[in-house]
């Protein structure tokens, strides 16, 4: 032992690479994301410059009054959750990755979307079934009801992963993801099958996804959760680091490899579920950003790539719903059409120029 | 320093699956190690070499018995105490993604850094001490994804050591290098345990390699058996060819090799010294000729004649001679004589 702290001290004077500093992009994407949060502010079908912008945020007044309350009641809360929603899908996107070893896998492998789905078809469709009666008489077909079905169609599949968490390993867990959305998928098949028309086209617009249905009242629950699971996700940066190296090695360094996998499942199923059940099941931005991120900086330590994730997620989820809302228009997209039009040739470049995919996820 | 840093008590190793009675890979195994020391686990594949690793570094149950790691048993110590007393270092090929042999030692540094990761200035110290150790310091801002097998082994070793363990456990570490750079991992981990006080743990194919490198060999057959002691004591009181000893193959204690029992084609006479007739004399054994020294009248006679530095064979047969200017062309013309001569 002696000889080798001995060793170890003359080596305090070896000079070695040391990792070049990363901050400085990360700042750049913090900007990025103020920038893209004020512009979707500023944009929509109602175009407000940006002194007038400034002045409603800090509590003056603009040149037209309406305008305060077109920010305050409804963009604001629309670029909040675009925000979170795209940090929340980016960062738990990049968990999945790194836990399934799958450059594929993304915020819904586990099936969450699907319990989403299930729920908000079961409430939505049902209402078509039943002759619109008892569910609208107690509130529960408007937004807010979808909202809730949603939360506990998601919730059940939460539960049901997490019980089985702890018991089976990492590849069974993803197989019974697909397995728990194939089901849900089918029962989804089933309802549409046995509703009507305009009730099919209420649940078709759901899934389109959308940032603009959370209300003020909403976000108490929404920035809550998603604040939660952000929080216990950067904490399993390092173990997702040790899991690079795979579950036998991240044993050999002290990671307790149960409850560390526990750990990421239950903030990204959290994240995901709790975007899906506002939001609506939002495809793409989750599988793309943490490739993104990772090509960005060129690195898979999570240490950087989680906060750079949850950066550059906001951001892009601020931008996509920029495009979709065509400023100046009265017309809106659907949320999900722009983030894959858009999303799906940036990506394509990006890989096709970096070819660092192959390092990330070498067969 | 006489203080075991790893003992086994009354070792059983083995798989036990409910319902069904126990599998017993080997029993009451009493093994130690002491720092300083580098141990080479050789033995056939399916003795069950993975088993035993895979119970003396806390990752599988023994059936019965205890190992510890410096007085305490590794299989109650928490995962974070032990990750600082041992480390290990696998056979497989793990795609790390995009980090750089630096981030990648880095890892080792896990048990020792708070819940976020961050490296400490002596962390940084270890990770530098670590790749110096192995040779990599210049491979340090190199991404793992372009290293070669052998420089990526050499990480991995480093990673291990950046655990400041006492005992690092390779699982076939040359398993996947050419011979210079088994050579070379293997001369690495002697100069370790030389230079640091580490015990050195590591399972090989490479018996020649163990032979020469370690202090001691644990050798497990398969019966379970395991014999311990110094390699050349192994060889001398006949360890090594029970373990081995099988279809088609004989260990030679004379030279430490194995030889492989070709199938008898005939005798051949040769004469002569040096190193012509000595790989003279592998071709003919490799084609399954016994060889004769000394004209003891053999069917067949091998003479080597060299002349203005063109070595020529000359095979005599039934009092035809047939010259020839390498010894792929005779091995050659020996496989058609004893077709023509057996069917």
């Amino acid at each position: 032992m002696s000889t080798h702290n001995a060793a170890r001290r003359q080596a305090q004077g070896l000079s070695c690479a040391q990792p070049r500093s990363r901050a400085p992009l990360l700042m750049l994407l913090g900007m990025v994301l103020v920038g893209a949060f004020l512009l979707d502010l500023a944009t929509g079908s109602v175009m407000i410059p940006l002194r007038d912008l400034l002045a409603i945020l800090t509590g003056g007044t603009p040149l037209k009054a309406a305008w305060a309350d077109i920010i305050l009641k409804f963009r604001m809360p629309k670029a909040l959750t675009a925000a979170l929603a795209g940090a929340a899908l980016g960062v738990s996107g990049l968990q999945m990755q790194t836990l399934f070893r799958n450059p594929l896998s993304g915020p819904y492998v586990l099936g969450i979307s699907s319990g989403a789905s299930f729920g908000v078809a079961l409430v939505v469709l049902l209402v078509g079934v039943t002759g619109s009666t008892w569910l609208v008489d107690l509130g529960l077909a408007g937004d807010f009801g979808m909202a809730l079905a949603a939360s506990l169609g998601s919730a059940s599949v939460l539960l049901l992963i997490l019980l089985f968490a702890r018991k089976v390993p990492t590849m069974t867990l993803l197989v019974l993801g697909l397995m728990f959305g194939y089901a849900a998928s089918a029962l989804v098949n089933v309802l549409l099958y046995f509703s009507v028309a305009e009730r099919i086209q209420t649940y078709i617009s759901w899934t389109f996804g959308s940032f603009g249905g959370v209300t003020w009242r909403q976000m108490w629950v929404l920035a809550p959760a998603v604040i939660f699971g952000l929080a216990v996700a950067f904490v399993s940066a390092k173990p997702l680091n040790a899991f690079l190296l795979g579950e036998t090695y991240a044993h050999s360094m002290g990671v307790p490899v149960q409850r560390a996998r526990f750990g990421i499942i239950l903030s990204a199923a959290v994240l995901a579920g709790s975007v899906t059940a506002f939001c609506g099941p939002i495809s793409f931005l989750g599988v793309a950003i943490p490739h993104l991120c990772r090509m960005l900086f060129n690195t898979s330590d999570h240490r950087i790539v989680m906060p750079a994730a949850a950066l550059l997620g906001g951001s892009l989820a601020l931008v996509a719903d920029l495009i979709a809302q065509l400023p100046g228009s009265q017309v809106v997209l659907p949320l999900n059409a722009v983030t894959a039009l858009i999303g799906a040739p940036v990506v394509i470049w990006v890989i096709l120029h970096k070819q660092n995919l192959r390092s990330s996820f070498a067969s | 320093m006489s203080e075991h840093v790893l003992e086994t008590q009354d070792l059983s190793i083995g798989y036990q699956q409910s319902k069904i009675p126990a599998h017993v890979v080997a029993e009451h195994l009493v093994l130690s190690l002491l720092p300083g020391e580098m141990v080479c686990l050789i033995g056939p594949n399916g003795a069950g070499k993975s088993t035993l690793l895979r119970t003396l570094v806390g990752m599988q149950q023994p059936l019965s018995g205890h190992v510890f790691l410096q007085g305490e048993d590794v299989h109650t110590l928490p995962s974070r105490k032990l990750a600082r007393r041992l480390s290990i270092v696998l056979t497989n090929h793990v795609d790390v993604g995009l980090l750089s042999a630096h981030d990648l030692v880095a890892l080792g540094r896990h048990p020792y850094t708070n819940w976020s990761g961050r490296l400490a200035p002596a962390d940084e110290a270890v990770i530098c001490w670590a790749l110096e150790m192995v040779g990599a310091a210049d491979l340090a801002s190199r991404s793992v994804s372009e290293l070669s097998d052998g420089e990526r082994q050499k990480v991995m070793v480093a990673r291990a050591l950046a655990q400041e363990p006492q005992v690092i456990v390779l699982d076939e570490p040359t398993a996947y290098l050419d011979l210079p750079h088994r050579v070379e991992l293997m001369r690495i981990l002697r100069d370790l345990v030389r230079k640091t006080g580490h015990a050195v743990l590591l399972s090989t194919h490479d018996l020649d390699l163990a032979l020469r490198s370690a202090d001691k060999i644990w050798l497990l057959c398969d019966q379970g058996t395991l014999y311990t002691g110094g390699p050349e004591d192994l060889v001398l009181n006949g360890a090594f060819e029970s373990a081995f000893n099988g279809a088609g193959i004989t260990f030679d204690r004379g030279s430490g090799f194995f030889n492989i029992d070709a199938e008898f084609a005939g005798e051949v006479d040769l004469d002569g010294e040096g190193l012509y007739t000595h790989w003279t004399k592998r071709a003919l054994k490799r084609a399954g000729y016994k060889v004769n020294k000394g004209g003891r009248d053999a069917p067949l006679r091998v003479d080597i004649t060299h002349n203005n530095g063109d070595t020529r064979w000359s095979l005599c047969a039934k009092e035809e001679t047939s010259v020839y200017s390498s010894l792929e062309d005779l091995v050659a013309a020996l496989r058609q004589e004893s077709e023509t001569n057996h069917g």
